[in-house]
């Protein structure tokens, strides 16, 4: 990692089937091909990405899928392992621990728990709290609209339980990462569709209730329909722009970036298709 | 008592229209003449009120319809299910009231993992029980894994072991017999890294939650028990709904895998917006198309080939449905049917 350059995180969230997983790997693939040393992490009980990038397994160490190209699956449990060995150094102690057959259920039981090992493992490296993270980018395909406001809650809601504790004081400075516009980026998905809009609005607000500053809106499978339809499919294009135009409505005023249906079967050219939109973010302003 | 009383439930990635042919499913067995109870979680609004059940609570008839069958439905509420579980435990085991008020009840309620997915497991295991219907077709919460679904009895029977109930609820009393204390010397421990971790206040919650579950702890768990029995039983048949992406199909694939080694038996694949409406027209007629349409038409010739593929890699007892992409929106109970329509008869079936 370069000295002086902050990491930077990016959250990609979105109601489910809005094509989180393509674009958060099109936007690390693309970080990486411009030289930084990049991480995709997925969050979930089983990979995706494995399916995706046709690997047999991708695990809590990252994988390198490409040159700078990293990619890695991570859960709670491990997450929180891997904070404990760095907290108490003892290895026998963390056998011991991991061992008891009452840990698990624990860990498990423990509301939030998870999701906060999760949060404090992405923000490591920037907290120099925890197992170092040495990469330029880190780019999190996190969960649908419901799942993610509950990551992010995670630290609140144990604070609203806890006035004090190890955990109230992790979870406030974990937030602070979140809110800082330097260095967390979020980005909100949805499709030409009145619910995943809807969803998408619902989340910019709480996301900027939750004092985050630095948030795109990313509209995509945009088909250019500015031309004339062709006749033989003219029901279909049209129902399409009618979308697409009523989506441009319901965002009315706001700033949001445009992503195209790239109309290919494999998923490396459907990733490159997406560069010339990621790259060229300047925002289209709404009409 | 209904006889042949049968169960379907839909698994599937979020954002495929899971919940929609959940109901389309419930919409096509009503018509045939049974009764059926479709369980819903977390619909659409406009699908909840093509339903006529925005509002209500609880399982309600659905309105205007003109099957020979019937047709019920109901969203099942996360909470509300919970909270009457311990109400209904409650009259039994009067302490167990006191969970409703333990701080962190709701969260252990809504976080603790696999409880989403129990509390649609109860309202499934209740509805069965009632033997009111035929068919009850559930639809599951949106999990990025069916998995989470099949074991979520099992975790939630690991949380709830007994022996982790009486160490915690034993640890947070004071007075503990010092022949105990020493059998607990590596689980005091591991209570002491998580205070650590945690904070006491938080285990102190956690010890009193696990202390007010106390008698009724065994009875929960063979409750949960019944469910996984259930689940795996002859009467429950699965249907997986995707999309027709490479993805989508490739994480189908390897879930099927899964499904088959952990006992559950898979009967039909749904591919959700597999084509639209115009293309097997435009292939059937070889349509000339330039432009835009062209590269479309070449985009769902890319697809066809993947689907094909991935249709003769199933096994023959399982029916493979695309499903084409609907044109109107699912806005009323009308527009409900119409979609049924397409998914049963305009759909293309492997053969």
């Amino acid at each position: 990692m370069e000295s002086g350059e902050l990491q930077k995180v990016h959250f990609v969230t979105g109601k489910g089937g809005v094509g989180k997983s393509t674009f958060a790997a099109a936007l690390a693939y693309s970080e990486a091909l411009k030289g930084k040393k990049v991480l995709l992490v997925e969050l979930g009980d089983e990979s995706f990405y494995q399916h995706f990038f046709l690997l047999s397994k991708i695990q809590f160490q990252p994988v390198e899928i490409k040159p700078n190209f990293f990619c890695a699956h991570w859960v709670g449990e491990q997450c929180l392992r891997d904070y404990l060995k760095h907290l108490i150094k003892s290895e026998s102690l963390i056998k011991l621990f991991w061992e008891n057959p009452v840990t698990k259920s624990l860990v498990h039981a423990a509301p939030g728990l998870s999701e906060l090992s999760i949060l404090g493992k992405i923000t490591s490296g920037i907290r120099h709290h925890g197992p170092a993270l040495d990469f330029d980018v880190i780019v999190v395909d996190a969960y649908a609209t419901g799942h993610f406001q509950a990551l992010l809650m995670a630290p609140e809601g144990l604070q609203a339980t806890l006035k004090s504790g190890p955990i109230f004081e992790q979870g406030r400075s974990i937030k602070s990462v979140l809110q800082n516009p330097a260095i967390t980026q979020f980005h909100i998905l949805s499709l030409c569709e009145e619910f995943p809009l809807i969803e998408a609005l619902d989340l910019e607000k709480f996301l900027i209730d939750y004092g985050a500053k630095n948030i795109q809106l990313w509209l995509n499978k945009v088909l250019p329909l500015d031309r004339d339809l062709q006749k033989e499919i003219y029901d279909y294009l049209h129902e399409k722009k009618q979308r697409q135009d009523n989506a441009l409505k319901i965002l009315d005023q706001k700033k949001v970036y445009i992503l195209p249906w790239v109309l290919k079967n494999s998923v490396w050219d459907v990733l490159e298709g997406l560069f010339p939109a990621l790259n060229s973010r300047g925002p289209n302003e709404n009409k | 008592m209904k006889i042949n009383k049968k169960i379907l439930i839909c698994v599937g990635t979020g954002g495929v229209g899971k919940t929609t042919i959940a109901a389309a499913l419930g919409i096509q067995a009503a018509k045939e003449g049974q009764k059926v109870l479709v369980l819903t979680i977390d619909p659409s609004q406009r699908l909840a009120q093509a339903l006529g059940i925005d509002k209500s609570q609880g399982i309600r008839k659905v309105d205007n319809q003109d099957f020979s069958g019937e047709l019920y439905a109901s969203v099942v509420h996360h909470q509300e299910m919970f909270d009457g579980l311990i109400k209904r435990a409650a009259v039994r085991y009067p302490g167990v009231i006191k969970l409703l008020e333990n701080k962190l009840y709701k969260q252990l309620t809504t976080s603790l993992s696999g409880s989403q997915e129990f509390t649609s497991l109860e309202a499934l295991y209740l509805a069965y029980q009632s033997n009111e219907y035929d068919l009850i077709v559930l639809d599951t919460p949106p999990s990025k894994h069916v998995l989470d679904f099949l074991k979520a009895p099992q975790k939630l029977i690991e949380i709830l072991n007994k022996s982790v109930v009486e160490w915690l609820s034993d640890s947070h009393q004071s007075q503990v017999g010092l022949f105990k204390k020493i059998l607990q010397q590596g689980t005091q421990m591991v209570l002491k890294i998580l205070e650590n971790l945690t904070g006491k206040e938080f285990i102190s919650h956690l010890a009193q939650f696990f202390a007010h579950l106390g008698d009724w702890q065994g009875q929960l768990q063979e409750r949960i028990i019944n469910m996984q029995k259930l689940l795996f039983s002859e009467n429950v048949q699965f249907i997986m709904i995707t999309g027709p992406s490479i993805p989508h199909l490739a994480e189908s694939q390897s879930l099927q895998r899964e499904m088959q080694k952990n006992g559950a038996t898979l009967k039909s694949i749904y591919v959700n917006k597999a084509f639209p409406s115009w293309y097997l027209k435009a292939k059937a007629q070889n349509w000339e198309l330039k432009g835009l349409a062209s590269e479309l038409k070449s985009f769902f010739d890319g697809q066809d080939i993947l689907l094909k593929k991935f249709e003769q890699e199933q096994s023959p007892e399982i029916s493979i449905y695309r499903i084409p992409e609907i044109e109107f929106d699912i806005k009323d109970f009308e527009s409900l049917k119409k979609f049924t329509q397409t998914t049963f008869i305009g759909s293309i079936k492997n053969v």
